[in-house]
């Protein structure tokens, strides 16, 4: 019941604000005060994980992280309003890519994972020079641009290779390969994050290893009301899970940095066997 | 000939043991059957197109691929 409620002021927000494509900062404004505010009322499933995992954090980082968290809930569903309402275009203002853009050169596997405005990926996809193949992920190819297209269907084994193959062709083609790396079904490569284990699709690896493309792994976050993109230095190499937990680690690295862009999605994704990795809990 | 290169190539893809001799041609390659994952299936397909030169990776598509399927596909593909 409290769930239906909250999903229903959820939607009764998003559509509100979605009004407001042309005025973000003012729509970005509304959606943090009252991020802020819920923050104050409830304590979400992220307030525990946060302190366990990250349990150097001084109060004001842990507070700050908190609210970061909620505010970017809630900035997503704007994002997503917006993109529903006047397409993926309406996004483009926000997303600053800085240099970043040119220094990668197909072909090449982008691997991002399910932290920050990840709609906005998808603006950054559009303005790749070359082909760009999106897969594992609906949202990086929602755009309209014509060099970026969505693999296969991802729901049977079959259809998972399928998009594998699409894939390795467009590697061997010299296009790039933009998918999501953690994945949401069980299978994959286990890695230490965070003191937990976290498992990886083994598609970006497996394509690195079969090609010698390199990886660079990807993920957009806030910067005040614009999204930056970040992007790592290229992972090489010809074992899938060393370059997994280099991915992994890179994942960490950011994430100590900026607690507060840790998502649900991610932590439904990290497995909380109560025992830490070798190494500690917690970034190191 | 091809049926026994065919069962070689899944073989040596198979992380868990099986029973030597021939195997079953109605196991799927994936899930319950040979439990090869998303990648272990297409770097079989890419192996049999190498080996065979006849394209497979069209087996995908549709109904579920067996390995009967897959061995019936490349014995018609190569007699042609």
């Amino acid at each position: 019941m409290i769930r239906r409620l909250r999903g229903r002021t959820a939607s009764l927000l998003v559509r509100t604000l979605g009004f407001l494509t042309r005025w973000p900062r003012l729509a970005f404004a509304i959606a943090d005060t009252l991020a802020a505010a819920t923050t104050l009322v409830r304590r979400g499933p992220h307030h525990d994980a946060l302190r366990t995992l990250f349990p150097d954090l001084p109060a004001a980082g842990f507070a700050a992280a908190i609210r970061r968290i909620r505010v970017n809930q809630v900035r997503r569903l704007l994002l997503h309003g917006w993109a529903e309402r006047a397409g993926v275009a309406a996004l483009q203002p926000l997303v600053r890519t800085n240099d970043t853009v040119p220094r990668l050169q197909p072909p090449l596997i982008l691997a991002t994972f399910h932290v920050g405005p990840l709609l906005a990926l998808t603006a950054f996809a559009e303005r790749l020079d070359g082909e760009v193949l999106a897969l594992r992920s609906q949202t990086i190819g929602s755009g309209r641009a014509a060099h970026v297209s969505v693999g296969a269907e991802l729901e049977s084994e079959q259809q998972r290779s399928a998009a594998f193959l699409q894939a390795l062709a467009r590697l061997r083609r010299g296009g790039f390969v933009f998918m999501a790396v953690d994945p949401l079904q069980q299978s994959g490569l286990e890695v230490p994050f965070l003191g937990r284990t976290l498992r990886l699709a083994r598609g970006a690896f497996a394509l690195s290893r079969m090609t010698g493309v390199p990886i660079v792994p990807v993920v957009a976050g806030w910067n005040g009301d614009e999204v930056e993109v970040e992007t790592g230095e290229a992972l090489h190499g010809d074992d899938e899970r060393t370059l997994a937990a280099a991915a992994a680690q890179w994942l960490e690295r950011y994430l100590t940095q900026a607690p507060g862009e840790l998502s649900h999605q991610l932590l439904a994704l990290m497995e909380d066997d109560g025992k830490p990795q070798a190494g500690g809990p917690g970034p190191h | 000939m091809i049926a026994a290169t065919v069962h070689e190539i899944v073989r040596k893809r198979v992380a868990h043991s099986l029973p030597p001799g021939p195997l079953a041609g109605e196991l799927r390659l994936g899930g319950e059957g040979l439990g090869l994952d998303s990648i272990s299936i297409a770097e079989v397909l890419l192996e049999c197109e190498q080996r065979f030169g006849v394209g497979v990776t069209q087996l995908l598509e549709g109904e579920p691929l067996t390995l009967a399927r897959l061995i019936e596909h490349v014995e018609r593909a190569t007699a042609r």
